[in-house]
């Protein structure tokens, strides 16, 4: 294998994760060639969490001499550090400097590598924690791109009041746009021209319907049903609002208490009002 | 063209160098001779407040330098007047997002005009001195969202892009997004940290994204100053994660375990609502312990238990706490008392 043909082949193995050091391994072990490639070291992530990593290639050589061991440490901002190791064994010639020479030569490419990798690991948990923390937003929360007037992303609360609200949807564009309404605009400080919309007008009860609905996997029909009897109303008077037999009525209580896995109505009642939904 | 080149780009594409912005040109090139094309150029736009703003651009064919040129004066770009983009870069329709079309299907679709064509025929010529006014377009997106443009371009007069082109860029279009969406996604860590922050700071109570030993990578105003205020027992909070806290696991493979924690707000306020309750309704503290069981949902006998007394006068506490709440029922008082009512 020539240097050339190695860096090409370092150069187009596949960067995500998992495996793709292994391959590296593998590359270097084929390439140099050597009976062991090592790369143990470990990420750092924000907060100062480290997580520690392993790969290789080949056998295990059991005694290594300084000679039959070249060693490249790998460090990226911090946040990747890294050592190499290609052992020969018993069997074969010692290191000479053509082959110190062609892994120094590959470093700057395994450092692009390291960068990249970091990334795409950090990149999904800050997706991740972007999600949960709609997820946990006591109140309707979007996230807008500038000039587009359809949410980017919007929890459960903004998504049933948008999909139900005409006002709500109408207050979002007014805030948009600069004008007075209901709703904090929070710009993303990075100037890529995002706003997050919070609302805080009175959303207590849409978070609640659009929690319970979630969680409970409740029907359309389920939800007017909740609502009406988080309200305290008697099986009869839901009945009369919404134009059906109290035994109806009925039937769907007990589906709610089942699907919601409680006793009675007045802990539905209570959990709903809670927000407790599990 | 023949379909090995086709696949050998293909093959090109995903093994592209991350990041490597030599390879592209080359790449671009063969696109070009790929699909007969006078130039070849891609870009991507930022939607910014001042309108679309260009990213990056590359070329073949005419000159890197000039198609750059010509691509920051397309009208609706950089602020230049109104848009001859054909599609709206905040929001791809979805019957044009990783389509491939040509100039004459946006016409007949009412995207573009026979005088905006022109416009940018114009362009081209004033720049790269060819009138360019047939194309074969496709604009790569994830979802609504535009990763990239590619358009290829024949002068006028030439014979427009057919049947066979056409099918040579469907072909390429899949790798070609895969391809932008890690380019995307590397580029992307900055503004997934910054609308992290904001989404934090829109959340009632302090929150804060620690890892397993309860360090803090971001967190709220809220979160902060309650950091600032009590260090230590904040952190011993954080890493207790007792039940005044609301925990939600963040996993990322090959990350280390980390949590968003949100600072409970629901119990602090059921205890200010079962005081406003008491004064509103002149409770003594007994009735406000017993009260205290029906918003928890707790049935009369469950509440007697607690309390250490017979059911009966719960009984009667509770007839009590309907006639001050002026409600038919017991989940009418839950309502009341969360003001629900």
């Amino acid at each position: 294998v020539s240097s050339g043909a190695l860096h090409e082949e370092l150069a187009s193995l596949d960067l995500r994760p998992p495996g793709a050091w292994g391959d590296v391994c593998r590359s270097l072990l084929r390439g140099l060639p050597c009976a062991h490639v090592l790369l143990e070291g470990s990420y750092v992530f924000p907060g100062g969490a480290s997580h520690p990593f392993s790969f290789s290639a080949g056998v295990p050589v059991e005694v290594v001499t300084p000679a039959k061991c070249l060693a490249l440490p790998l460090a990226a901002e911090a946040r990747f550090s890294a050592r190499l190791e290609c052992h020969r064994g018993p069997g074969e010639v010692e290191f000479g400097a053509a082959e110190l020479e062609l892994l120094e030569s590959l470093r700057p490419l395994l450092l692009e590598r390291a960068r990249a990798d970091v990334q795409l690991r950090l990149v999904p948990l800050l997706q991740h924690a972007i999600e949960a923390t709609f997820e946990l937003a006591d109140r309707p929360v979007m996230l807008f791109r500038t000039g587009d007037p359809q949410p980017l992303q919007l929890n459960d609360g903004a998504q049933w009041l948008w999909a139900r609200d005409p006002g709500f949807q109408a207050g979002a564009r007014v805030a948009l746009q600069g004008g007075a309404s209901d709703f904090r605009v929070l710009p993303v400080a990075d100037g890529s021209a995002r706003v997050v919309l919070v609302y805080d007008g009175d959303a207590a009860t849409a978070m609640r319907l659009a929690r319970a609905t979630k969680v409970w996997a409740l029907t359309p029909r389920e939800v007017e049903v909740l609502e009406l009897v988080t309200l305290g109303k008697t099986n009869a008077d839901i009945g009369c609002v919404l134009a059906c037999a109290p035994r109806t009525v009925e039937i769907h209580v007990t589906r709610l208490l089942e699907k919601a896995r409680l006793e009675n109505r007045a802990s539905l009642v209570a959990r709903f009002w809670a927000g407790e939904f599990s | 063209m023949s379909a090995e080149q086709l696949e050998d780009t293909i093959t090109r594409l995903a093994q592209l160098r991350v990041g490597g912005g030599s390879d592209w040109p080359a790449l671009m090139e063969s696109i070009r001779v790929l699909t007969g094309a006078e130039v070849a150029g891609e870009y991507a736009l930022e939607v910014s407040t001042k309108g679309p703003r260009l990213t990056w651009v590359r070329a073949a064919g005419a000159g890197l330098e000039q198609v750059t040129r010509v691509t920051q004066n397309i009208p609706g770009v950089n602020g230049t007047g109104p848009s001859h983009l054909a599609y709206d870069p905040c929001r791809i329709a979805p019957e044009q997002r990783n389509a491939v079309v040509t100039y004459e299907e946006l016409q007949r679709a009412g995207k573009i005009s026979e005088a905006g064509i022109a416009h940018l025929g114009q362009l081209f010529e004033r720049e790269t001195g060819v009138w360019l006014d047939r194309q074969l377009r496709v604009i790569l997106c994830e979802g609504a969202s535009m990763l990239g443009f590619l358009g290829l371009f024949r002068r006028r007069g030439a014979e427009n892009f057919g049947r066979r082109e056409r099918r040579a860029l469907s072909r390429l279009v899949p790798a070609l997004r895969e391809r932008h969406q890690l380019e995307v996604r590397l580029s992307d860590e900055a503004l997934h940290e910054a609308t992290l922050d904001t989404v934090l700071e829109a959340m009632g109570q302090p929150a804060w994204v620690v890892d397993a030993k309860g360090h803090v990578l971001h967190s709220n105003r809220a979160g902060k100053s309650a950091l600032d205020a009590e260090r230590q027992e904040t952190q011993e909070r954080l890493r207790r994660r007792g039940s005044s806290l609301r925990v939600a696991d963040l996993r990322g493979p090959g990350l280390p375990a980390y949590s968003l924690l949100v600072a409970r707000g629901t119990e602090a306020s059921v205890e200010a609502r079962l005081r406003d309750c008491a004064t509103a309704w002149n409770l003594s503290p007994r009735v406000v312990e017993v009260l205290r069981g029906v918003v928890r949902g707790l049935s009369n006998v469950a509440i007697a238990r607690e309390l250490g007394v017979v059911e009966r006068t719960i009984e009667v506490h509770v007839s009590t706490l309907l006639e001050a709440a002026r409600v038919e029922n017991r989940a009418s008082l839950i309502a009341a008392v969360y003001g629900g009512a």
